[in-house]
């Protein structure tokens, strides 16, 4: 019998039957059908699986998260966050870590995409910047780091000051359209 | 020879270092920041000291704290690395006045050196050519007057920048004011030095590199040059020796223009002059390193010279145990720069923990890591995390090992730089060696091929929390797998095959 579970990467939340035949495992992904075998190579730390879809191999590092698994493909890396199709629920999405997001009381809400120590804050409360103006320049690794605005606005509040250390999802600042 | 060593560094090339005197038999003493503790050069080493909290100011850079460990670890010498304090005239100087040698030139040619208009004039007197440019200005009248002559764009440059530091490009006359009283500003603050001067701003230009190594007695040994070409926001990313643009003749200029720089300067120990080469086949001096290189494993792969090792024995006294004469170029050497930052968003630093490492191996593959399972990538360093060093009988060769060695590295935990390396080494352009210093930024677009990895991404995402909760029957990859096939996987660790459910509820998840 087909188990359903709501998976969510990035932005786009996927439906994924899981089925076990006598020919293996099935998997109905967004509709479409894959044949797939799945294998765990043992290993200290990370489990490393071997993972075949439709005859087409991955070699794939999943390590247990909250909600789900940061799964590493190639030099790329996943956050998945999964749930079974049973609590009809969707998966909260996940918090991007390039940040901008929608402010509760409208407006953008420019959190931290790195750890690192403000260096300087190059605008105050009630200034109008452009898409592209520098707002904050954050040193992570020696390197100085630009934030840019991605969208213009005005600057309705400044959580940080320089020589603050933030860390990644951390607020910075308010900007109202 | 030196019976003990203190190595004021971090990283890979704390560990590069360590190695070199265990292969000298010199007991090695590291330092380390409390964010070290466990770090690879730690462990090597015979003897460790911390010396601070994680800022490097607090640490790394603390002459105080270093000299005093040095001393209370009674070390005869101290290796500075590159970055920290390796260009630091008043720590070779403290070095000195307490009684350590300091593995590196004497501190009034680092001085000269870092001072980047003194460094232009030595030069001039040597008959080395630099780059067209300015003194120390006075006034905006006479920047102006200059920036007319020599022409736009420009570069306002810091007198004690250097390494890509302190310097900013001005495309209109217009614009010259401003952006000299802004660098003035931060040349200041960032260097404690306000002293800037004008630089032709040459373009397409490569960037070519000459390694030499004196010893005290005069004999000046140069070991032929790397290209450097590939950087980004001015920091080298993939260098390579030879250089595609040198050719004999070029290379017998570059190379009688170090010895002749090398020898006015009465230098001692490695160091490298950087030169500018334009379109028009033009070398023109810009800047002398007067410290062990990133990349001089390069150089070590073609000329079978061990840098380290010598640059350490002619610290103690030591002869050069070789001539010019000795030095012949074998092969081609490609050094890839492995660092903790995502090439997908715009090399945003990646820091979190190393959770697994796998490093690639095989014919002509050397590897210089810092990288351990567990270990914890911070903010408060560099972001490199390994260097990885390719040979080939030719160019060609040293590529394709590169493209092999890459795709072997797995690093699980963080994102590094991998991928545009293996892009770069793609790219039919740099292949054919067609380089020049904006190259990244002229040709690198990160290329996102990742549907299928996507998809295989959920679909493994959907079966472990399938698993976890429904103990199904296990699909072992049994018979005509195309991973035994294909041979696709590398290294199979112990227990290879345990049936996955099993594996799981072993873990308690």
């Amino acid at each position: 019998m087909a188990e359903r579970y709501l998976v969510r990467l990035g932005g786009d939340l996927h439906e994924v039957e899981v089925e076990e035949g006598p020919g293996g495992l099935r998997v109905v992904l967004d509709g479409r059908s894959h044949r797939v075998r799945l294998e765990q190579v043992g290993h200290g730390g990370v489990p490393l699986y071997l993972l075949e879809v439709d005859g087409h191999p991955f070699e794939a590092f999943a390590e247990p998260r909250a909600g789900g698994y940061e799964i590493t493909i190639g030099f790329r890396r996943y956050a998945v966050h999964v749930q079974s199709g049973r609590a009809g629920r969707a998966p909260a999405p996940v918090v991007e870590a390039a940040g901008w997001q929608p402010a509760a009381g409208g407006g953008w809400l420019v959190v931290s995409p790195m750890s690192g120590v403000v260096q300087e804050v190059q605008v105050a409360p009630g200034q109008t910047v452009g898409e592209g103006d520098v707002l904050l320049v954050i040193e992570s690794m020696k390197m100085n780091n630009e934030l840019r605005a991605q969208h213009g606005g005005t600057v309705r509040e400044v959580y940080v000051a320089p020589g603050q250390r933030v860390e990644p999802g951390e607020s910075l600042l308010l900007l109202a359209d | 020879m030196f019976r003990k060593l203190l190595v004021a560094n971090r990283g890979e090339i704390a560990l590069r270092v360590v190695r070199a005197c265990r292969e000298l038999g010199i007991r090695a003493v590291a330092v380390y920041s409390e964010a070290d503790r466990n770090d690879l050069h730690v462990r090597h080493a015979d003897e460790a000291y911390c010396i601070g909290p994680p800022p490097a100011r607090e640490s790394y850079l603390n002459i105080r704290r270093i000299i005093e460990v040095a001393k209370k670890a009674r070390v005869d010498a101290v290796h500075p690395g590159y970055g920290f304090l390796a260009e630091n005239a008043d720590f070779a100087q403290a070095c000195l006045d307490n009684g350590i040698i300091f593995v590196g030139p004497p501190p009034e040619v680092i001085r000269s050196m870092g001072d980047k208009l003194r460094a232009r004039h030595i030069m001039q007197e040597a008959g080395v050519p630099v780059v067209p440019g300015t003194q120390e200005l006075s006034d905006q009248a006479e920047a102006a007057e200059a920036a007319t002559r020599i022409g736009f764009p420009i570069l306002v440059k810091a007198a004690a920048g250097g390494g890509g530091r302190g310097m900013r490009t001005v495309f209109r006359a217009e614009e010259l004011p401003a952006a000299l009283e802004r660098a003035r500003r931060e040349a200041a603050s960032a260097f404690g030095s306000g002293v800037v001067y004008l630089e032709k701003y040459l373009e397409p230009v490569r960037h070519i590199e000459v390694q030499v190594i004196a010893d005290a007695y005069g004999n000046v040994v140069v070991l032929g040059e790397r290209e450097c070409s590939i950087q980004r926001r001015h920091q080298k990313i993939i260098e390579e020796a030879p250089s595609t643009a040198v050719d004999d003749a070029l290379r017998e200029r570059l190379m009688e223009l170090a010895r002749r720089a090398v020898t006015h300067v009465g230098y001692r120990s490695v160091g490298t002059l950087e030169f500018l080469l334009d379109r028009e086949g033009s070398i023109n001096f810009l800047e002398m390193n007067t410290r062990l290189q990133v990349e001089h494993p390069v150089t070590e792969m073609v000329t079978g010279v061990d840098l380290v090792a010598d640059q350490i024995m002619v610290a103690a006294g030591e002869r050069l145990s070789y001539r010019q004469e000795d030095i012949r170029l074998r092969g081609w050497a490609i050094e890839c720069r492995i660092t903790a930052e995502d090439p997908f968003q715009n090399f945003l630093p990646s820091v979190g923990t190393v959770t697994f490492v796998s490093v690639p191996g095989g014919p002509g593959v050397r590897v210089d890591s810092a990288l351990y399972d567990g270990m914890e990538v911070t903010y408060y360093y560099d972001p490199l995390i390994a260097k990885l060093v390719t040979w080939g009988r030719d160019r060609r060769q040293a590529i394709a090992r590169m493209r092999r060695a890459l795709r072997e590295f797995k690093i699980v935990g963080i994102s590094t730089n991998i991928p545009f390396h293996l892009q770069v080494l793609e790219d039919p352009r740099f292949v054919s060696g067609r380089l020049d210093t904006r190259y990244v930024e002229k040709h690198y677009r990160p290329r996102a091929e990742r549907g299928a990895e996507e998809a295989a991404a959920v679909v493994l995402a959907a079966l472990l929390a399938h698993q976890r909760r429904a103990r199904p029957r296990t699909t072992p990859l049994a018979g005509d797998s195309p991973w035994r096939l294909g041979g696709r996987l590398v290294q199979r660790g112990p227990g290879a095959g345990i049936p996955v459910e099993r594996a799981l509820w072993r873990r308690g998840t």
